[in-house]
């Protein structure tokens, strides 16, 4: 519905403008957005799956503390980790104005440039490989290790000649969940000034008035992602399932010393530059904000209403997805429907709002009036037309949750039961809910976070009143008012700290309900 | 475990018709309410509306209820609502964004002679489809210690290789600085405004900033030494910071005047209470609301009768440029064509 709005606009040429925009913005956006891509993916990978080694088949003090630490920058909005580190390491800022007044270097580095940015995004993105990664470490580690043990290999290389190939496609997949997101990433570049094709959307939109040519660089954006699905589909087909059922817990190598200490000290450091600190200047910004008191937002009744039901909803369209894939034959492969679900999480929120809004009021007006003589809008501006944007977007999270877990159910379950006579309802209620169910709880977990974090989906959409946290960090942010925006932003974090906390020891109650089988 | 995500299934699906349901009547019911409710879409902030908003209903009864966006998303719901269009008012924060509201034909035009006596000519729209209800200027702010005011001149100096790796710019895409720069086509014609903003690039310290306020940290940090803002945001920040070496400067009094903007309303055409909006809109130009809604963000009252907060008044007094606004509506495009291919970003 939302693509055949955004292909539509191609009806409506506007050839002046295409050729301005041709020569001067195009080229570069599509340069933009394809390196912020690649080094915000490629970052990720490294963070993410270096940690995920580190925590996964090693043992340190603190483990199990840094393992949940270092999941918790997920629920730090990218843009407001952006206008923190931009707000701290620019020349006018704390850091660097220290340097000068305190110690007199006037060396500095302008964070935003094309590394800051990388770090940024790739900072508050990298947990879901390290989630992804953790999984499938955790699924293909015990059996690979014994295999590689009993022919002689040493730790090192069972590493990483064996386990990390192995789970080379949870990596992968939590790299494109990265890369799709950097795509529809307005906030964090327009802080930066980095233009991509995300800006250029919005400049032919708010600037030159033209929703007809918005929608049309919307279709370039489009070639793209359908670029990165087409990439995950390759990477699937090569996917080797060894196990369909997951492993017990293994035994870590146990770090000592120099080794011990150096890690806990590097995972200090990062987490403290990538979460305590943009918490503790959320924290220092919202004492200083002139009408300050501890109320809690008003805002948080809607972030979670909207949130858990967006989430509930997304689930089941997810696991809907995944049991289709399944029921219809397509082990290990994507049928084309789904795909196209796919493609909701990399559109840019403003741009799916038009798109779903459009047809929702069209329907409106083609049904629901004549028939309810109602006065105004039953779908457009109830709470169904943000609940529809939402789903089109986040659903994909689901899906990936399921397909992960479904991966691992083998496709000769379903010959036996088909065998067995079991019906495809059965099937799915007694065979397939159970196994994934920890999928299930995940990917709730990161659907409720990601709809709090959502901002200009829900700006559009919402109905009157219906203010989230995130739409008041970006009112006040977008007038520059740091310090009124930082309470709310802590509640957002706060907000997106519960459910990640629930998640981290759900995975515990999970690998150790699997030891003591 | 199943059995616990089936409870979801069933809990999260009741909810989800729990809220549909609730929308549909919602919407069933407001179809027979009565009239004393008048709704606002607004690109104005909330904390800047609310208060106004407040006293409206004190004075009147009438309630208001506003939804917020950014003013491109908001035009479009008008539009795509058509007929039965909830909102009465469109109340932006650029003439552009207004100029836009009406060639889309969304706004209705409403002449009142109370209307044309509060609100200057050239603060409103000629056929009477918006009118301005605050005034903001864009000008120029330096740092005291670097520069006096003979220094300066106006917007045009700005562009001369004296300021070179001295000047900080906000964004191109900040919908001010188009409406700056469609000043400079109005009053120079494309050609030499795109080579003014040519020059002011190659004049540029650093990256543009995203916000007027960070532009004001760059200048007071010393990254610059002076810059374009809009007066407001000046205005909060000397409130906020204790050493404060900067300083507005008034362009242009010899020529066209500085360049000013306003945030205004237009009556949406398909109004469900379109008594309502010309009551809520007569009011806010009128003295008592003019007041306040100008003192929330230091800004200059539309109505020149009414006085200005103390602080809006230590800047000083200037010559404005006297183009009528809809103008910048008119040239935005081309303005934003001209910073494109002036490589203002």
């Amino acid at each position: 519905m939302t693509l055949s709005t955004i292909v539509g606009s191609w009806a409506y040429r506007d050839p002046q403008l295409w050729s301005h925009l041709g020569s001067y913005v195009i080229p570069d956006a599509v340069f933009n957005s394809v390196s912020l891509l690649v080094g915000v993916s490629a970052l990720s990978l490294v963070f993410g799956t270096s940690f995920a080694i580190l925590t996964c088949f090693y043992q340190f003090p603190g483990r199990k503390i840094f393992h949940a630490l270092l999941i918790l920058p997920l629920s730090l909005p990218a843009y407001v980790t952006g206008f923190i580190f931009t707000g701290f390491f620019e020349f006018s800022g704390p850091f660097f104005t220290f340097l000068r007044e305190q110690l007199g270097i006037f060396a500095w580095v302008p964070i935003r440039s094309y590394p800051g940015l990388v770090f940024v995004m790739s900072a508050s993105l990298y947990p879901y490989v390290y989630l992804m990664a953790c999984q499938g470490f955790r699924s293909q580690g015990q059996q690979a290790m014994e295999c590689g043990r009993m022919l002689g290999m040493k730790p090192w290389s069972l590493i990483f000649r064996l386990v990390i190939p192995l789970s080379l496609p949870w990596m992968t997949g939590g790299s494109l969940i990265v890369a799709m997101e950097c795509l529809s990433d307005f906030g964090t570049v327009s802080v930066f000034s980095y233009d991509t094709l995300t800006t250029a959307i919005y400049k032919s939109w708010f600037g030159f008035f033209s929703k007809a040519v918005a929608g049309q660089v919307s279709t370039v954006l489009l070639v793209f992602v359908l670029l990165l699905i087409w990439l995950q589909d390759r990477n699937k087909t090569r996917q080797y399932t060894a196990t369909s059922h997951e492993v017990k817990g293994f035994q870590r190598i146990k770090l000592t010393g120099i080794k011990a200490l150096g890690s806990v000290v590097i995972l200090i450091l990062f987490l403290s530059l990538v979460f305590l600190l943009p918490v503790y200047q959320l924290a220092s910004w919202s004492l200083q904000a002139s009408r300050f008191n501890f109320l809690l937002p008003d805002s948080l009744g809607a972030t979670l209403g909207i949130g858990l039901t967006g989430a509930g909803i997304c689930l089941l369209v997810g696991f809907s997805l995944t049991i289709s894939n399944r029921l219809l034959g397509y082990v290990g492969r994507e049928a084309w429907w789904v795909r196209t679900a796919l493609v909701g999480y990399s559109i840019p929120g403003n741009i799916l709002a038009v798109g779903v809004f459009i047809p929702l009021a069209w329907i409106d007006q083609i049904f629901f009036w004549p028939v309810f003589e109602s006065d105004s809008l039953v779908l457009g501006s109830s709470i169904f037309a943000l609940l529809t944007g939402l789903t089109i977007r986040f659903s994909g999270i689901g899906y990936s949750s399921f397909s992960g877990g479904m991966k691992r159910i083998s496709g000769d379950l379903t010959d036996i039961g088909n065998v067995h006579g079991v019906g495809p309802g059965k099937m799915v209620s007694s065979v397939y809910a159970p196994m994934l169910n920890h999928a299930a709880v995940t990917g709730f977990i990161l659907i409720l976070v990601d709809i709090m974090k959502e901002m200009p989906l829900t700006l559009m959409l919402r109905p009157m009143g219906w203010d989230t946290l995130s739409i008041r960090i970006f009112e006040l942010t977008s007038e520059g008012e740091w310090e009124r925006a930082a309470w709310p932003a802590l509640w957002l974090v706060f907000a997106g700290m519960v459910p990640l906390l629930i998640l981290i020891y759900q995975e515990k109650k999970h690998e150790r309900d699997f030891e003591n089988r | 475990m199943g059995q616990i995500l089936k409870h979801r299934c069933y809990l999260s699906w009741s909810f989800f018709f729990l809220l549909l349901f609730s929308g549909f009547f919602g919407a069933i019911s407001e179809a027979k309410e009565e009239a004393l409710v008048v709704s606002v879409y607004s690109s104005r902030k909330e904390h800047l509306i609310k208060p106004v908003f407040e006293k409206f209903t004190k004075e009147t009864g009438i309630k208001v209820e506003y939804m917020t966006d950014k003013a491109q998303p908001l035009i479009a719901k008008i539009e795509a609502e058509g007929s039965r269009t909830k909102a009465d008012l469109l109340l932006t924060v650029d003439a552009g964004n207004l100029w836009q509201a009406t060639k889309t034909g969304l706004l209705k035009p409403v002449k009142s002679p109370g209307l044309e006596q509060n609100i200057p000519e050239h603060l409103r729209d000629p056929s009477g489809a918006w009118y301005g209800l605050s005034v903001r200027a864009r000008t120029i702010v330096y740092h005291s210690g670097k520069l006096k005011e003979s220094d300066l001149s106006d917007y045009e100096d700005l562009s001369t290789p004296k300021w070179k790796g001295r000047l900080c710019l906000r964004t191109s895409k900040k919908v001010y600085n188009q409406s700056l720069v469609a000043m400079l086509i109005f009053q120079h014609g494309e050609k030499k405004a795109r080579d003014i903003v040519k020059g002011w690039v190659e004049n540029l310290a650093t990256k543009v900033f995203s916000s007027d306020t960070k532009v004001l940290e760059a200048i007071a940090a010393g990254q610059c030494d002076l810059g374009i803002v809009n007066t407001y945001y000046f205005g909060r920040l000397k409130q906020k910071m204790e050493k404060f070496p900067l300083r507005l400067f008034w362009p242009n009094q010899n020529s066209g005047g500085v360049h000013i903007n306003v945030s205004g309303a237009g009556i949406v055409k398909h109004a469900p209470h379109p008594k309502n909006a010309q009551k809520l809109l007569e009011w806010l130009s009128s003295p008592s609301a003019q007041v306040l809604f100008a003192e929330l963000n230091l800004e200059y009252p539309a109505n020149k009768s009414v006085a200005m907060a103390d602080e809006v008044k230590s800047w000083g007094s200037f010559k404005e440029s006297k183009m009528n606004l809809q103008k910048a509506g008119e040239l935005q495009a081309s303005a934003v064509k001209i910073m494109d291919q002036a490589g203002y970003r």
